[in-house]
């Protein structure tokens, strides 16, 4: 079982974890259990080598400022708290164009605990997972 | 030594920086960062820096071309984020 620790200091923070694309790229993520599928940055990719040609396609999400549009891409290596998927499906959109400049470049939805078991413990601050 | 954006070229000066320096020259701005070193809590302790900005979407689209020698990139802000609730559903229709 993997084991990863997080920082939280108040309820107004998000738990964030660290994600490795092509193993070279190092994003932030926010654990997102209301999320259905893993978000990122647009920008973020783009520094990661990627380019709008790449996408698979777009689809419509509902989230809390209504409907909006994203591309697909393929990421062909993406790790996050000790697993790794190769090609794997994530949405990407414009996060700076929609006025979120967190401390995250995306959110690590729940596509990526498919089939696993976690848990999420929010007194020591860590994530169990175990695939 | 931490590399002047009008400087571009890597060199053998570029060298890892502890945070408190980076953010003492460049407050509240972001940093494109290679071979970052981070926490146990993805909290950056060091790392070279290869550009900053004021402008985020600056350092994804001029940084790109930088790190190309580099083991591991991130893109770090040295200031403070505004702290506010967030409702975060994101759901396929």
């Amino acid at each position: 079982m993997n084991k990863i620790k997080f920082k939280r200091d108040t309820s107004d923070d998000l738990i964030i974890v660290k994600a490795l694309i092509e193993n070279k790229f190092e994003f932030h993520l926010a654990v997102d259990t209301a999320a259905t599928h893993t978000t990122l940055d647009s920008n973020m990719l783009y520094l990661a080598g990627y380019e709008l040609k790449d996408s698979i396609g777009e689809v419509n999400i509902e989230t809390s400022n209504g409907v909006i549009t994203v591309e697909l891409y393929n990421v062909k290596i993406f790790e996050s708290i000790g697993k790794m998927v190769k090609n794997f499906e994530v949405q990407v959109y414009d996060f700076l164009a929609h006025g979120i400049t967190s401390n995250y470049e995306g959110v690590l939805g729940l596509d990526f605990f498919q089939n696993s078991k976690f848990t999420i413990d929010l007194i020591n601050n860590e994530i169990y997972f175990n695939e | 030594m931490i590399i002047d954006n009008e400087n571009t070229n890597i060199t053998d000066n570029l060298k890892l920086i502890e945070y408190s320096e980076i953010s003492a020259s460049f407050p509240d701005e972001w940093i494109l960062l290679a071979n970052p070193v981070f926490d146990e809590n993805s909290e950056v302790l060091k790392g070279i820096v290869l550009f900053h900005s004021k402008d985020k979407r600056e350092v994804c689209y001029k940084g790109r071309d930088k790190v190309k020698e580099y083991q591991k990139i991130s893109v770090i802000f040295t200031g403070q984020y505004n702290i506010q609730r967030r409702v975060g559903i994101m759901k396929r229709v």
